[in-house]
Parts: C-alpha cells; structure tokens; sequence
C-alpha cells in the first residue's frame, strides 16, 4: 500500500496481475500434502459459478444470449405450476423472441415463487438481505443442467456452432471443449467425447423419431446434430464448465 | 476396480481436508457411511447390490436402536406455555404487572417499561398414562401423549430466529458447522441408494431464515447436505429427461460426464469435483425413484383422511405424510420446517389465540398421524421423531397493544427454555424422559463431536 501511495486501484492492479493471482488450480498430492487448505495460495482456488453465470454461460457459448440492454424483466421458459397466485391471476408469459435469451439479471423475479433453476443454484428469494450465497452441489442442480429446456435448446444451439467450427466430429468436439473451457482439450478427454458421440450417432441412425423430437428446435434434424446436442449436453455438464477455474 | 480407486481417493482426501479433530474419526464410522453413500459413485456396477462397507464391524459399544430420523421443526417460538409447559402460578399474575425482581438487571427486546404478564390461555389436561400435561391447542397430540418424552431443559443463547436455528441444526450459531441431518448421513451412511439421506421439506410459505445452511454440511464433504425436494407438483423439477433422450443414452451421457470429471479430478484434486460425480449418479438414480416416493396417490384414503390431506396438496400435512414415505424407504434423516410460528402478538394473526391456535390447526392433526402412521407400520421402533421451535416464549404480554386481544412478546427471550418432544426413545411413558443415544442430538447446545466421535477414537 505504502509503495502504490495508498491508492486502490493501483493495489488491485498490483493482486490481479501477480503470478499467485492468476496461477492455475490444478495441482497434484505433493502439494496437497504440502498445503491441504491453500493457506500458502500454492493453487488457484476454484469456485463454482453462481446461478445467473451459469445460465448465462452457457447462453453466451451457444450463441443464444442477447446483448439487449435495459427494460422490464423478462419471463425465461420455466417449468408449469412454479407461480400459483389464487389471488391476483398473474401468469408466467414465456417471452418471445431474443427476450428468451437475455442474461440472468433480467429474468422477473417473484419472491414467493423465484425462478426455479437459479434457486436450485443458490441464488437467494430475495426476501431479505444476504451477506454471501451458501455454495451447494446437489443432484437438483444436476437435473437442471441435464434436463431444464433452457440448457438443452444451448446444447442444440452449441451444436449448431460447433458443426461450424469442424468439419469432423472430432474437430467439432474440440471447438466446443475450447469454447467453454478456453483450454485445449486433451486425448483422454476427446476420447470420451468420441464415444458418447458415436453411441449417440448410432442410436439416432435406428430411431429417427427420437432425433426429432430432441431437435426441438431447429428446423435441419440430422442425426449427426443430434449427436452433437448429446455431446454438447455432456460439454455443458462438466465441472469445469460450471466451475471458475 | 475404478470404484474402489476412486473410494480410496476419497478416503485419502478426506484425511487432507477433515479438520483436525475429525481426522481420528475417520477410520470409524465416518468410513462406514462414506462407503456406503459413495459406493454408487462409480462404474455400471453401481445400481448393483450395494458393497459391504469395509468396516462394517466397527458398530458402537451400545446397539442403537434408532435408525432414521424426522426433525419437525417450527421455525419460530410456538409458545411452550400454551402446549406443554403448564404454568398454573402464572394464572394469578395474569394482567398484573411483571414482578421488579424478574425484570431486574435484564433486558428484553420488544419490552420497554414494565410488561404485563399473560396466564395460560389454553385449557390444560393431564393425558394418557405418563400424565403429560397437553393444551386443548394439541387435541390430536393428546393421543399419542405415551409416545412422547418431553425435554423442558432445552435453552438457548439466541434471541434472532437465524442464529437460533443455525445452533439448533449445527450446533453453533455461526455458518460452518455441519448440520444434525449432515452428521447423521455422514456418520451412518445411507440405506438407500436410490435416494439422497438426507432430504428437507419445508411448508409454511416461506423457507427458514437461516437458509442452506441448516441443513448444509459444513466442513464436511458436501455429498452429505441436505436435499430440498418441493411439494404440492413435482416434488423434483427437471425430473424427466427430454424429449427423445432414452434412459439409456442418459446412462451414457452421465457416464460420459463422470468419466471426464473423473479427469478433471486428477488434474485438480478438488474434492467438490467427487461429491459433482455422485450426485449425477444419484440425480441418475433420483430421476427414477423419487417421482415412485412422492406419489401419495395410491395411499389408501383413511390414510389420507388421518392426515387431512388431499393428492397434490403442497402444505405441512403433506410433507408429515411424505416424511413417513421417505422413511419408510429408509431415508436416514428427512427434515421438515414449518415457518410461521413467530408469535408476536402484535395482531390476531400472531397472538396465541390467533396465530397460534391456527398453526397448531394446520399441524396438530397431521404430526399425531404421523407418529400413528409410524406405529402401525412398526417404524416407530426405530425411528426418532423430534418436534421442536427455535425459539421459545416469555410470559410477558406488550402493554403497547390493546387489551382486546391477549398478545405475546414473540421472540423476546432471554435464557428461553426450549421445548420438544421425541417419538420412539426408549424409555417412553416418562414425560422427562432421559434421553439416551440418539435423543440426545436434539440438544442444540451439545457439542456434536461429542455425539459422533466414535468410542474406539476416544
């Protein structure tokens, strides 16, 4: 503090470009051993994202997300049944449109009935102040992100980008790994990534009913796209995804 | 062959990150449990039959006879002088000011000047053959008054509702500790691994105050905390997998998942990434089994009537009825909260012959049908069923509010005296019960290692 003459910005300038700031958070047991609860900051620390990033996310790699800026909150397809006002006949009307796609903090919010994938995600009702969200890692967050329809039109979306961005499914695959982890994708990665887009593949080449009613919403179905929105549904679900590394 | 790698993972980060004294737990039940949750956490081998735990022989010195438990808490102060607390002295000072030598020295929020003291506004009557005193607030309980121990001894240094519910789940009012359903899981493992063993259910329109963390897990590793299912509709949203996706290729996609987060494990060594891989296995398995459990429509209707509940109905009754469902399929510790028991007296909604009269309406019926419903089923046995607030009342009414209506000065404790009552404890007929083994974890002020560190440790 001394050196920067007590200035602020310059002691965050200072921490954010320091080599123990933007070190990596893998690590390995001799380190552990070493340093089990981080105290020496010998690794990055790693925090899962919060419910609004995780949506958004996944809208900003898929394509989906609007930049619009401004305006009333908008009504993000969410599951029947979550509002029940006897009393004031008020509805969820799903927005149309690029409304569909706009970041977390648009999204209306109703404290008595919060949008359900973001609480499951510890995003707090609102009802009073929080000093900090509780981290939690359930299986309701993993239902959202393998089933809520917001996620699984981004992994159709996600397919669509990555079918761009390659020509082989390996390529494509190794497209939509750098684009939501901005690392390069490792063999043993891929390798899994090949099998369950081949498994997938498969099982769409023998039941073309099944390919249409999960490419919902694009109007070209292929098995190979198909394939590709069960392998960007498993790409959105990796913890590294959903985790800041 | 991978799923025992990645146990002996667990169990070697476990001894990594378990603060220092639950390092010498780690070896006694705590791997009991953890074998048994996390066994699932693997290969296809994991629907099979679940694997012995590794030291399935290290039991405790004393057999415990309780095995599952269901914590009802009423979050607020459900005024113990108008349920169980029978004060007949209190009836001479009714209206009168608040003796000088009670007030002396003390301070008590919402109370300026000199309070009036409020009588006994409920009729009281001794029930059954322990002689419990029971209200005509409870009509329902009366009937299962030799199943009850009453603890009167319980108090508290929290006078907020958070801080007190946040003591009464972890044992401290601060965040971080485990919670009592946490430890439970964490110390006994789960029976069924179809289902998480820890779930919590909340009515009352709004959650608890103190949020996650009362049924959080603390420093423990989170797989042990607790999970919140919904009622009235889908008990568990995002439940069916879409359109198109077959069982199957579901399989597949989460093993896909957990093979690369299994990776990603190696490279990171973050042991939030193992407790990720067995809760897409449970969500797997959860996608199954919990729209089996929480389907109440083929209950037979007395049951239903017992209850007072109707199919798709999402209120307090409901979950008492789910609560004996989920045990029944051998759920270690189900954990409901009610809110609305914060009586202030400041209007008929809250005052004791209001709010109170009507909360005790809504749930006197449905917990009474519970303990019946547990008994009949023989699940009573061993199944502890704790009742209980956060907080607990004072006899002093505000003389800021009219005369019209006889009011409570809420959560104004100081020293409050908790109560609660506990099915299935082993020394029943006794309404001051000793507590023994598992009843004693209803004491929000005992230190939990205390509880769960196991003897061989000691």
């Amino acid at each position: 503090m001394e050196q920067d003459h007590w200035q602020v910005k310059k002691l965050l300038k200072r921490i954010v470009l320091s080599a123990t700031y933007r070190q990596r958070s893998e690590t390995n047991q001799a380190t552990i051993q070493k340093d089990p609860y981080n105290r020496w900051l010998s690794h990055g620390p790693r925090v899962r994202l919060s419910a609004e990033q995780i949506r958004d996310q996944a809208l900003a790699c898929s394509g989906l997300l609007s930049r619009k800026l401004y305006g009333p909150s908008v009504m993000p397809p969410q599951p029947d049944k979550i509002w029940q006002s006897p009393y004031s006949g008020e509805s969820w009307i799903v927005s149309q449109g690029e409304d569909r796609y706009r970041r977390g903090i648009y999204t209306y919010w109703k404290r008595t009935a919060p949008y359900p994938s973001m609480t499951t995600f510890d995003a707090p009702s609102r009802e009073f102040c929080q000093s900090r969200r509780i981290t939690t890692n359930t299986p309701l967050q993993a239902l959202v992100t393998l089933n809520d329809p917001v996620y699984l039109e981004a992994a159709q979306s996600l397919a669509q980008t990555m079918q761009k961005r390659g020509k082989t499914p390996a390529q494509q695959l190794r497209a939509g790994y750098q684009m939501l982890t901005f690392q390069p994708i490792e063999q043993p990665k891929l390798t899994v990534l090949l099998g369950i887009y081949r498994d997938a593949l498969a099982t769409f080449k023998t039941t073309p009913a099944d390919m249409d009613s999960l490419l919902v919403y694009s109007r070209r179905k292929s098995p190979e796209l198909a394939a590709l929105t069960i392998s960007a549904n498993v790409l959105l679900n990796l913890d590294k995804v959903v985790t800041k590394e | 062959m991978d799923k025992l790698l990645n146990e002996f993972r667990h169990i070697a980060l476990q001894q990594q990150t378990r603060r220092h004294f639950l390092q010498s737990a780690g070896f006694g039940l705590g791997m009991l449990g953890l074998g048994s949750l996390l066994n699932a956490c693997g290969t296809s081998q994991a629907t099979t039959a679940p694997a012995t735990p590794a030291s399935a022989e290290k039991v405790p010195h004393f057999a415990p006879k309780a095995k599952r438990v269901i914590y009802i808490h009423m979050a607020g102060a459900p005024s113990q002088l108008e349920l169980f607390d029978y004060k007949p002295e209190l009836l001479k000072y009714h209206g009168k000011d608040c003796p000088a030598a009670f007030l002396e020295g003390k301070k008590f929020a919402f109370i300026q000047g000199v309070p009036k003291m409020l009588g006994p506004q409920g009729t009281f009557r001794q029930y059954g053959q322990s002689g419990a005193w029971l209200s005509d607030y409870l009509p329902h309980l009366q009937t299962v008054a030799d199943e009850l121990i009453f603890l009167k001894a319980m108090h508290t240094d929290q006078f907020n509702h958070a801080p007190a519910q946040l003591l009464l789940h972890t044992g401290s009012a601060r965040l971080g500790r485990p919670s009592l359903g946490a430890w439970a899981v964490y110390g006994l493992g789960s029976e069924n691994q179809n289902l998480p063993g820890f779930i919590v259910l909340a009515s009352g329109g709004r959650q608890p105050d103190a949020g996650k963390s009362v049924y959080g897990s603390g420093f423990l590793p989170s797989v042990y905390q607790g999970v919140q299912c919904r009622t009235g509709g889908d008990p568990v949203l995002y439940v069916t997998d879409p359109h198109g996706m077959s069982r199957n290729l579901r399989k597949k996609t989460i093993d896909a998942i957990n093979s690369i987060n299994r990776q990603i494990y190696d490279d990171v060594q973050d042991p939030e990434v193992l407790t990720r891989i067995s809760q897409y296995e449970m969500a797997f398995r959860m996608q199954m089994s919990v729209p089996e459990v929480m389907d109440v429509s083929k209950e037979p209707p007395f049951i239903l009537d017992m209850y007072g509940v109707k199919p798709g109905e999402g209120n307090f009754a409901m979950n008492c009825l789910l609560a004996r469902k989920l045990v029944e399929n051998d759920v270690r510790f189900v954990q409901l909260f009610d809110w609305g028991w914060d009586g202030h007296g400041t209007s008929s909604a809250d005052n004791v012959e209001g709010g109170l009269r009507h909360k005790c309406a809504l749930s006197d019926k449905p917990v009474a049908a519970l303990l019946k419903d547990l008994k009949m089923r023989g699940l009573l046995e061993e199944t502890l069923v704790v009742w209980g607030p956060n907080l607990a009342e004072h006899p002093c009414r505000k003389i800021e509010t009219g005369l019209s209506c006889p009011t409570w000065a809420g959560i104004t404790i100081w020293k409050p005296s908790l109560c609660g009552w506990l099915g299935a404890a082993p020394e029943k007929v006794i309404p001051m019960g000793k507590p023994t083994n598992w009843a004693i974890m209803g004491l929000p002020t005992v230190s939990m290692s205390m509880i769960y560190r196991p003897p061989s440790c000691t």
